[in-house]
């Protein structure tokens, strides 16, 4: 029997958390600590790749809460944005502006099935650096190819 | 106060024992490859940050960067070298108790090291973890042998298609000149520290087909590691698939040929799980089981 975790959390099955992750077709994630995804997909990963996965494996994950209440209720895609956590609550920079990924926000996940929590993570500096070159591939492209 | 005096020693002996189990993904070479790339990209992003949230002296900073993405790449691609040899030894595993041509001669082990590889899990690890794989011409060599119908002298299976011998699949042969930089730059790295000599600028000149600075450092940049950790990703999943189908053809061969030698659906279902690929093994279909 896995262990759970000993923080307060929610049922969410991965499929809704795919459909989340469709709703921002331009970003990039990165998952850390989970040997499940990340022997399966190169990341950081754009939203179609992680969301397919999702689907795929198609099993239910727990969500950190952050009400103190929550012992294992189900919930949806609408409500994981109020789960998400973002990287400045967790970095100090003596006064410095915050560096630009301090926006990316994260999700404390654990799949019921398996030990151990895990980390899923908006990339925001990989997607800049896809856009840009998406920029020069159509750039680059024969005018009636765009 | 003076350096204390410490039995050096037993100290380089002790770092044997300080190991980690292989994680599970290691049975299967796909997985095992994604996860240990993951794993160095996931380190390298988490000291960038560090760097870069704490950035007092950029040019101190960009130094030490540059150091690490230079053991970033070779990381990188020792992975892949030890995914053709997970995969080679998955390929001699499944099929050294059901063919008896001279397909394994050619993986040579010196009597010298034969005692080591008793200890060796399978044979097919035996046979290929002690050679390097380093060198398009040597893969494919291993490979074409080793998925060769029976008893030919040579197979039609090129890992690496030559785009200058015009080896097929033709939609493969873009990989052939990139993957030659990118062993030649690993011996740069590991070899030389880096440093290009004079010599390693004369063969990567043959092999990129451009200029190329001789007695210069070599200073990748994150978006070289980008660029090349993608190219193998993508070259790691098509090489996995490639080999799968190859080797199920092959088993198909096989069992048409001597109908008794083993059982389909447990072929192909062995195949599945190591390739985590839908394979057909003379009629039977297996499916990868779920992670």
């Amino acid at each position: 029997m896995p262990d759970v975790p000993n923080w307060p959390h929610y049922e969410l099955p991965s499929t809704e958390l795919a459909a989340w992750v469709d709703q921002q077709p331009d970003m990039w994630w990165m998952v850390d600590g989970d040997p499940l995804l990340t022997g399966r997909l190169s990341f950081p990963c754009p939203s179609d790749e992680l969301a397919a996965d999702l689907r795929e494996l198609n099993r239910p994950l727990l969500i950190r809460a952050k009400s103190p209440d929550a012992t294992g209720q189900p919930v949806g895609r609408d409500k994981i944005d109020s789960l998400a956590s973002q990287f400045y609550e967790n970095i100090h920079t003596d006064g410095r502006e915050h560096p630009p990924w301090a926006s990316d926000r994260l999700l404390d996940l654990w799949w019921k099935d398996r030990p151990g929590g895990w980390l899923l993570a908006e990339d925001s500096a990989e997607a800049t650096r896809a856009k840009a070159e998406w920029a020069e591939v159509r750039a680059a492209r024969p005018p009636a190819a765009r | 106060m003076p350096r204390p005096p410490i039995d050096l020693s037993r100290k380089i002996k002790d770092i044997l024992g300080h190991v980690e189990p292989l994680p599970p993904e290691s049975a299967v070479p796909i997985r095992h490859y994604d996860r240990t790339a993951n794993d160095i990209w996931k380190s390298l992003a988490y000291v960038e940050r560090a760097f870069e949230k704490g950035n007092r002296y950029p040019t101190v900073v960009d130094r030490h960067l540059g150091r690490l993405y230079g053991m970033a790449l070779v990381q990188l691609i020792e992975a892949f070298e030890r995914f053709l040899k997970e995969v080679a030894a998955a390929c001699v595993d499944r099929l050294a108790t059901i063919i008896g041509d001279d397909r394994f001669g050619l993986f040579t082990i010196k009597g010298s090291a034969l005692a080591s590889h008793f200890g060796a899990a399978t044979l097919g690890k035996s046979l290929c973890e002690s050679a390097t794989w380093l060198d398009c011409e040597e893969v494919n060599k291993r490979f074409r042998k080793l998925l060769s119908d029976p008893f030919q002298e040579d197979g039609k299976f090129w890992l690496f298609p030559s785009p200058y011998k015009n080896h097929p699949p033709a939609d493969q042969q873009s990989r052939y000149e990139p993957m030659g930089v990118i062993w030649q730059l690993r011996h740069t790295a590991v070899h030389n520290v880096g440093v290009i000599t004079r010599s390693d600028a004369v063969k990567l000149r043959l092999l990129a087909r451009e200029p190329v600075s001789g007695d210069v450092l070599l200073a990748p940049t994150w978006d070289d590691l980008r660029h090349l950790r993608r190219f193998l990703d993508e070259t790691a999943t098509v090489c996995n698939e490639r080999v799968g189908k190859r080797l199920a053809d092959l088993l198909t061969l096989l069992h048409d040929q001597t109908p008794g030698l083993f059982v389909p659906q447990e072929m192909a279902d062995r195949l599945a799980a190591d390739f985590r690929l839908t394979v057909v093994v003379a009629g039977a279909t297996g499916v990868p089981p779920p992670d």
